[in-house]
């Protein structure tokens, strides 16, 4: 799942100012936490991206491969998704 | 980008949490609270990027149809519709 850097940004801008503009939360230092949303936000799709990479990897080495997009496929990835994130304690 | 709904409140947790180690938040109604509107955010952009994408490919099968769609690159056209409808709404792809 490719996310460019200026969705990244564009996305912590609405959360933050969304936080902010509800009252929800104060930020002490504006920057860093702008910084640290981005940061938690580009992390979070490179790990999506490792996952989605090494469940395909397992799915085309799987014996009994399955076309992808099929419905068997899609049952497959999804099962084969959620062990690896429990893998990785995610 | 699609994301469920699931997925939306990993990213929120994830957020908010490296925020809490960095001390980098002063929660002001509560945990539950800022999660909540940190998905909600998400939620919204996300959704409006799907709307984006709808639209576009609707514009896109009515140019076609307009002009026959002989020799048009189609992918080429869904980007350009995208990228203009994008700067209208002010939505960063």
């Amino acid at each position: 799942m490719h996310i460019s850097e200026d969705r990244i940004s564009h996305i912590a801008h609405k959360i933050y100012d969304k936080l902010y503009n509800d009252d929800l939360a104060d930020f002490p230092d504006e920057r860093r936490a702008l910084d640290s949303i981005k940061d938690s936000i580009s992390g979070f799709f490179s790990i999506m991206e490792q996952v989605d990479q090494a469940v395909r990897a397992k799915l085309a080495s799987y014996s009994q491969a399955k076309v992808p997009g099929s419905r068997d496929w899609e049952i497959l990835y999804q099962k084969f998704y959620a062990e690896e994130l429990a893998k990785r304690k995610w | 980008m699609r994301l469920k709904e699931e997925q939306i409140a990993r990213l929120a947790e994830k957020v908010l949490g490296d925020l809490e180690c960095a001390q980098l938040v002063q929660q002001k109604q509560g945990r539950g609270a800022v999660l909540a509107g940190m998905k909600a955010a998400i939620a919204k952009d996300i959704k409006q990027e799907e709307d984006l994408e709808r639209d576009a490919e609707a514009l896109l099968e009515q140019t076609l149809k307009a002009v026959g769609g002989q020799g048009i690159d189609r992918h080429k056209m869904l980007k350009m519709i995208k990228d203009k409808l994008a700067k209208e709404r002010k939505i960063v792809l």
